[in-house]
């Protein structure tokens, strides 16, 4: 039996990593800033706190890269950046997306997705 | 950054993190935590009340689900315990009783091998006490030992240390010891289910 939950779940696994890079597209930011961003949209984390492992891996894969930047309120903050390889991997994925997403909208019937 | 302003919740919290996190490399464990550190810097300035830095914290969501998506990214299969946990504890105690020595040494051998345990579970599970309850036999043939028993039939009289204190307070460690030790590593065990 499938749980509305695990679907969404497994949705974002796939996704998530592209919506982080694309809120990074036009300006890099830290950590509380981006959380933020991405929980604007109900629905794309699960929990704030899972977004850090996400940016550890994309750091290490080389999709972000991170610099310290000075905070008027306090110590120094980390700041998340796109890479080129992150433009190009989002780049990928927007085209890919909007072929998967036009595919499954037509099986679906997009008229019963109001 | 002055570790003194740090909230309490927030110190807790970061604990959490860190022990269930305790498999993970340790660089990106440390990364781990200094990031979350620095979203509740933000989340929850210092001077936040109880109840602010206790909904930043929920937001945050649970430490040991966070953990599990770092090892999901890492491409580590978290460790849950399994046979080999169970087994080493059954082989620390019991078995210690009906295999002496080799029992005890198998139990030790799958102590070390599992990823479950810390090294500090490790080490209190092979020292306290080494050679499990094989200690017992060992503690009341050296009080025998040391009886003598002068004695017609109907009648014994037995003189010497057997029941001093010290002896007895000796069996009691050597019953007691390795049951601390096996409660303790089957409560670990079951966290890690």
């Amino acid at each position: 039996m499938h749980r509305m939950e695990d679907v969404a779940s497994q949705l974002r696994r796939g996704v998530l990593e592209y919506c982080v890079l694309a809120v990074l597209r036009d300006d890099e930011r830290y950590g509380f800033e981006l959380v933020k961003a991405l929980s604007a949209h109900a629905g794309l984390l699960s929990s704030e706190g899972t977004i850090y492992p996400l940016l550890g891996r994309l750091r290490r894969s080389g999709a972000v890269e991170t610099t310290w930047r000075e905070s008027p309120t306090g110590p120094p903050r980390r700041y998340y950046r796109l890479t080129e390889e992150g433009e190009r991997m989002l780049e990928q994925f927007t085209y890919q997306w909007a072929r998967f997403r036009d595919a499954v909208d037509d099986l679906l019937g997009k008229d019963s997705v109001r | 950054m002055t570790t003194a302003s740090v909230d309490p919740l927030i110190s807790d919290y970061l604990r959490r993190v860190r022990t269930a996190g305790r498999q993970l490399p340790r660089d990106s464990r440390d990364e781990l935590v200094a990031q979350l550190e620095e979203h509740l810097r933000d989340a929850a300035p210092s001077g936040s009340s109880p109840a602010d830095v206790a909904a930043a914290l929920d937001q945050l969501g649970n430490p040991e689900e966070i953990v599990a998506e770092e090892s999901r990214r890492l491409g580590i299969s978290p460790a849950r315990t399994g046979g080999r946990e169970w087994a080493a504890i059954a082989m620390l105690s019991v078995g210690s009783l009906v295999l002496p020595i080799i029992g005890w040494l198998i139990g030790v051998y799958l102590l070390w091998t599992s990823r479950v345990y810390s090294i500090r579970d490790k080490l209190l599970g092979t020292f306290v006490l080494p050679g499990g309850w094989i200690a017992v036999p060992v503690v009341l043939l050296a009080g025998s030992g040391t009886q003598t028993c002068s004695g017609t039939a109907g009648t014994s009289n037995c003189t010497g240390t057997a029941t001093s204190t010290g002896a007895w307070v000796l069996l009691a460690a050597a019953v007691v010891l390795p049951l601390i030790t096996a409660g303790f590593l089957s409560l670990r065990a079951r966290e890690a289910r």
